[in-house]
């Protein structure tokens, strides 16, 4: 490829000053300017931030359906919703809350964060980032579209045939859940890749494994469990559809000719059981990140940590069977789920101890990020608690389908993964936003969410125990369940009211919160290294790093990277295991091809719904869409023919890498 | 002030150092999860029907029909895409001594294979002899054969898009990446379908 004869100026060119560097890169990453350029973006802070917003409007459309539902189950024989609209409402919330809320936040905290703790510039592949949050942002409508037309899903948020079938499911509403799936695991998938592919390749010079923040280890663990795990649903939803579909109808899960309904409970919670973990992981992240820097010190026991993530990973794989105790699985797969299922509580137990001697052994602050973790500690503990219990079959088979269940996944969710991610909120938001959010309202804001939570959700252990089932949509007064349902209904108000207060502080925050500067928590990791918000290149010279809280310890001398491009999007690749500098790779710049692919798998998904047809017109859109989308990425420039070979050696005085950890 | 001169490293890089190289890796992970599951899928659904494959018969004499799978055309397409593996190596090879006349001639050979296998995979489905809509079975072995024949489709347009590039641009060192993606990919996709095969063709037939 021809090269112009005097080469543009590259970082650290004694030509430049500091402040040229900064116009030179902001000219480059910053997105173009407009409607079109919004649309174009692929930096991944923005994409991290629409993923986030399109999330916790989800969340709060998704929050809203439960409280309806409270309000319904507030006392005997209501009328307020019908049976229909109940069981609309309990799929969508379930399913909305786990596809359209959980998994994304908190992969979108992955994609905001992983990039800057690990000192680069953006992820792996950026179009491919853009592509996954349209297609997420397509899956929701979706779902929430086909709920708004009054023809939501009904059959639970896992779809079990043969009632999810075509038999007893006619009509279309089971299907708006199965492309549902297929857009957010898709989205789910292209996160997965861009996490561990920019752990892998893109650290900060010196980062080493043993160097890696707890965060970053927690979300490629996630990674890795969706790659595995999500797999298994799309599999299980596109049998699902094909069998539902006139014209297809295929016998996956059709008895009459072979096919079988414990099949699809297999497939679906080989991922589903997996999920909950996806969901915990990263929210071990946000917790030993707000741990270390409120206790001002590194988090005890990192390899336990580590190795405790690890395992929970692969254990995590290994208890899918436990949701299916009340059929016909074989007495020895029983005893090994069950034994599996109690197993997976020892990784969990070593974090919430390595967790409280890092808080034994530090100084406190008492920080509203601070008394959200603490708060997931303990709620955290008793789901799991429950958890155990129900690992042994008797008390699963007494549990099974009751209220108990209700309160127990609750506990783990909320309090294992929200509270830790309103904690996350607290934290980072000074980092996205450049203002700190208020503490006072804050603390409030956490007294309204735990009072709430367990209002709410600790009676359902009792009626769960006293037999009330899931998923109806009312009980007679002979039942004598209306005293503690009305409890947890008043329960339900108090906690939308403090999701209301975080929503509201958020907002005043925004635009009136204490200005952070870049560093209001004096926090040891990467992300706090640059300014708040951070500038489109993340960091002017991209750090180097010598220590596991490298803000701590001597940050100041170690060298920064210089001798990358000033006029298209380049980073340094470093090697996989030591982060030793490897070359230099050429990101692609912004494009409007991720949002075109995604309308069109979008447009084919949806239409599949009505008629086979869609799937190989939608592939050969898709195929031209790549087409062009490949010969716009060639437009950046090729690899110079004289680049110095491998092992050059590097400026003198500038070999990394010391022993010490 | 130190500083790690990064000019120093050189730009790109070509095999498994290079980041996409790992992108294309977790794809093929992700993908082989899910052919794992259609093969766990399979051997599920077969325990439950005795015999497999299940009868096949028609209303006129001999009534009772061979339901297992004719094994000619498919055994032919086994060997396409083995034979395939050949001129896609060697157009790789190419690629990377930036050889751009021995890029096009083998990957114009490797293209050529790979679409006969295309046409082929539509004479297999015949050769099921049921069509997916039958039964159980029937729909598991179409599904396999059906989401395969994707991914050839998939690394056919993909390797076709690159030689196209290589032939209007000539080759360079980032679409010499390219081609040793769509290489490994290509090698994926035959990988999968020796470990295929016999579960789909030669398994039923033996126990």
């Amino acid at each position: 490829m021809a090269r112009p004869d005097t080469p543009p100026p590259k970082q650290g060119d004694p030509a430049l000053t500091l402040a040229d560097e900064h116009r030179l890169l902001d000219a480059i990453w910053r997105r173009p300017p407009g409607l079109i350029g919004w649309l174009k973006s692929t930096d991944h802070k923005d994409i991290a931030v629409r993923y986030i917003v399109t999330a916790l409007v989800f969340f709060a459309i998704g929050g809203l359906l439960a409280l309806l539902m409270r309000v319904q189950l507030a006392r005997p024989e209501n009328t307020f919703l019908g049976p229909d609209l109940y069981n609309q409402f309990f799929t969508v919330h379930g399913t909305a809350m786990m596809f359209l809320f959980a998994v994304p936040i908190m992969e979108a905290a992955g994609l905001y964060f992983v990039p800057l703790m690990v000192g680069t510039r953006n992820v792996a592949f950026p179009r491919l980032n853009a592509l996954g949050y349209y297609a997420f942002l397509f899956g929701g409508l979706l779902l929430y579209g086909g709920l708004l037309l009054n023809i939501g899903p009904d059959a639970g948020w896992f779809a079990y045939p043969p009632l999810s079938g075509p038999e007893f499911s006619p009509g279309k509403r089971v299907d708006f859940w199965a492309q549902m799936i297929t857009l957010t695991e898709i989205s789910a998938l292209i996160a997965a890749v861009e996490i561990i592919a920019t752990v892998f390749k893109m650290r900060a010079p010196g980062m080493s494994l043993n160097r890696i923040p707890l965060f970053v280890w927690a979300m490629v663990v996630m990674a890795f469990m969706v790659i595995f795990a999500m797999p298994s649903v799309m599999t299980a939803s596109t049998m699902l559809a094909m069998d539902r579909l006139t014209n297809v109808s295929t016998h996956f899960f059709n008895q009459a000719e072979g096919g079988d309904v414990l099949l699809y409970q297999h497939l679906f919670w080989f991922f589903g059981h997996p999920e909950v973990y996806i969901i915990f992981v990263p929210a071990t992240g946000f917790v030993s990140a707000i741990v270390a820097t409120f206790a001002r010190r590194d988090v005890f026991g990192y390899p336990a940590m580590v190795l405790s993530l690890l395992a929970t990973g692969f254990i995590g794989f290994g208890l899918w069977v436990h949701h299916m105790f009340a059929t016909p699985v074989p007495e020895l797969g029983q005893s090994f789920f069950t034994g599996s299922s109690m197993l997976i509580a020892i990784p969990s137990g070593i974090q919430v101890f390595c967790w409280i001697a890092t808080l034994w052994g530090g100084r406190v602050r008492l920080t509203t990020p601070l008394l959200f973790t603490l708060g997931f500690v303990m709620l955290f503990v008793m789901g799991g608690i429950t958890g155990v219990m129900q690992a042994s079959v008797p008390i699963d088979l007494q549990v099974h389908d009751t209220f108990f269940v209700v309160a127990h996944f609750h506990y783990t969710l909320i309090g294992g993964a929200v509270f830790p991610l309103i904690g996350a909120v607290y934290y980072w938001f000074p980092k996205v936003t450049g203002r700190l959010m208020s503490e006072r309202v804050g603390k409030l804001n956490f007294a309204l969410l735990f009072v709430g939570f367990n209002l709410t959700f600790f009676p359902m252990h009792i009626l769960g125990l006293e037999g009330m089932p899931r998923r109806v949509y009312t009980y007679l007064p002979e039942t004598g369940w209306g005293d503690l349902n009305l409890l947890a209904t008043v329960g339900a108000f108090v906690l939308a009211l403090g999701v209301v207060t975080l929503v509201g502080n958020m907002a005043w925050s925004l635009k009136r919160g204490a200005v952070a500067g870049s560093d209001p928590w004096q926090a040891g990791t990467l992300e706090w290294a640059t300014l708040s918000p951070p500038p489109s290149y993340n960091f002017l010279r991209p750090p180097s790093v010598r220590h596991r809280s490298p803000k701590w310890v001597g940050m100041e001398e170690s060298p920064t990277v210089i001798g990358l491009a000033t006029d298209h999007h380049e980073v340094l690749a470093t090697t996989i295991l030591d982060a030793a500098p490897e070359h230099r790779y050429s990101l692609p710049d912004h494009s409007i091809w991720p949002l075109v692919l995604a309308l069109v798998v979008g447009s084919a998904l949806a239409a599949v719904i009505f008629h086979p047809w869609a799937v190989p017109i939608g592939g050969l859109l898709a195929a031209v869409v790549l087409i062009c989308w490949f010969w716009e990425g060639t437009k950046s420039p090729g690899i110079p023919e004289d680049a110095p070979t491998e092992g050059a050696p590097l400026e003198s005085g500038s070999q990394i890498l010391p022993e010490a950890r | 002030m130190k500083h790690i001169d990064a000019s120093l490293v050189p730009s790109g890089a070509l095999d498994h150092r290079g980041v996409i190289w790992w992108g294309n890796l977790l794809l093929l992970v992700i993908e082989t999860t899910m052919f794992a599951l259609l093969v766990a899928v399979y051997l599920y659904l077969r325990q439950n029907t005795e015999p497999w494959p299940p009868p096949r018969v028609q209303g006129g004499p001999p009534f009772v029909l061979d339901p297992n799978p004719s094994l000619l055309i498919p055994t032919i397409n086994l060997f396409v895409l083995l034979v395939a593996l050949v001129p896609t190596y060697l157009a790789d090879k190419a690629a990377h001594n930036l050889d751009w006349a021995g890029t096009l001639k083998w990957d114009a050979l490797s293209l050529g294979l790979g679409w006969v296998a295309v046409v082929l995979r539509f004479f297999e489905f015949e050769a099921l002899h049921f069509t997916w809509d039958e039964n159980a079975y029937a729909s598991i072995v179409w599904m396999i054969l059906g989401v395969h024949l994707a991914h050839i489709l998939v690394v056919l347009i993909e390797e076709g898009n690159t030689a196209v590039w290589v032939w209007r641009r000539g080759i360079d060192k980032k679409h010499a990446l390219d081609m040793r993606v769509s290489t490994i990919y290509y090698y994926w996709v035959v990988g999968t379908w020796v470990l295929l095969y016999p579960l789909v063709y030669l398994l039923p037939r033996v126990i």
